[in-house]
């Protein structure tokens, strides 16, 4: 899938927009899950996100990071604060996922996991993107104020 | 794992009550189902409840945990109720169409303590001891 062209007024942002930095994170291991939560959540505090939205960002970006750490050997993810919505960027240069297709239309479930991860994360994003191969996997969630 | 770490699995009249709090690990989730488990076999609990009143996030691997817990539960002739979930969680797990097939749900610890059969009788002598 490939990423849709940005709106023009993303790309003029106003001053409230860079209120809050943004946040990289890097991942290699299990307790790097529960920093990338608390990441997220201190970034829709500082915006002053409502509760549904900042639950919304958070649990994207928990679920990004479990599959990083669990399938790619750890990654890279960054969450930024534009002005009209949160955008969480995972990628890794892991070996790529190779069932995607099957996990994007619900029909995926493995013994470790409902396979909610990746489609939940769709769910749950207003723009969601995935570019996999063997090089590694980027996945851009955007989730509207 | 650290003691510090571990969820406490409350025994109240014969019901096991664990209360969740705050950002729970993946390694304390399954150290939780671990000792949950071996909890209802060595007290011989008949009602399990999952207070999830003190978390503030809750993602897929969380629900699949517990919802394995309750099932696991249930084949022990256990049954589960949750309760406490807030509206923000609430909203997000259903976008997502996480599930909890066999567990039941209610609004708070009393309904859950209910829905399991705990019958609450408040005496009006209740004293404090300081006061006898």
């Amino acid at each position: 899938m490939l990423a849709r062209p940005l709106p023009l007024d993303r790309l003029s942002s106003t001053p409230a927009a860079r209120a809050t930095a943004p946040v990289a994170l890097a991942f290699t291991a299990e307790p790097d899950i529960a920093r990338a939560r608390r990441a997220a959540r201190e970034l829709c505090e500082a915006e002053g996100l409502e509760a549904v939205t900042l639950q919304r960002v958070v649990t994207i970006a928990s679920e990004l990071a479990r599959n990083m750490v669990r399938y790619a050997g750890g990654g890279h993810m960054s969450i930024t604060a534009e002005p009209r919505s949160i955008v969480i960027v995972a990628r890794d240069t892991g070996p790529g996922i190779r069932e995607l297709d099957a996990i994007l239309a619900g029909r995926f479930r493995s013994r470790t996991s409902n396979g909610l991860g990746l489609l939940g994360s769709k769910r749950l994003s207003d723009s969601f993107t995935v570019q996999t191969g063997a090089g590694g996997t980027c996945v851009t969630a955007e989730v509207h104020r | 794992m650290h003691e510090e770490l571990r969820i406490p699995v409350i025994c109240l009249w014969q019901r096991l009550v664990v209360p969740l709090q705050g950002d729970i690990t993946d390694e304390m989730a399954e150290a939780l189902a671990d000792d949950v488990l071996r909890k209802l076999r060595d007290t011989a609990a008949s009602g399990l409840v999952i207070d999830l009143t003190g978390m503030w996030t809750m993602d897929s691997h969380l629900c699949n945990v517990i919802a394995g817990l309750a099932l696991a539960a249930r084949l022990m002739g256990t049954p589960t109720v949750l309760c406490g979930m807030s509206a923000p969680i609430a909203m997000t797990l259903q976008t997502m169409g996480a599930q909890f097939p066999v567990a039941q749900t209610a609004l708070t610890l009393e309904d859950a303590l209910e829905r399991l059969g705990v019958v609450a009788a408040i005496g009006d002598d209740f004293r404090m001891n300081s006061e006898e």
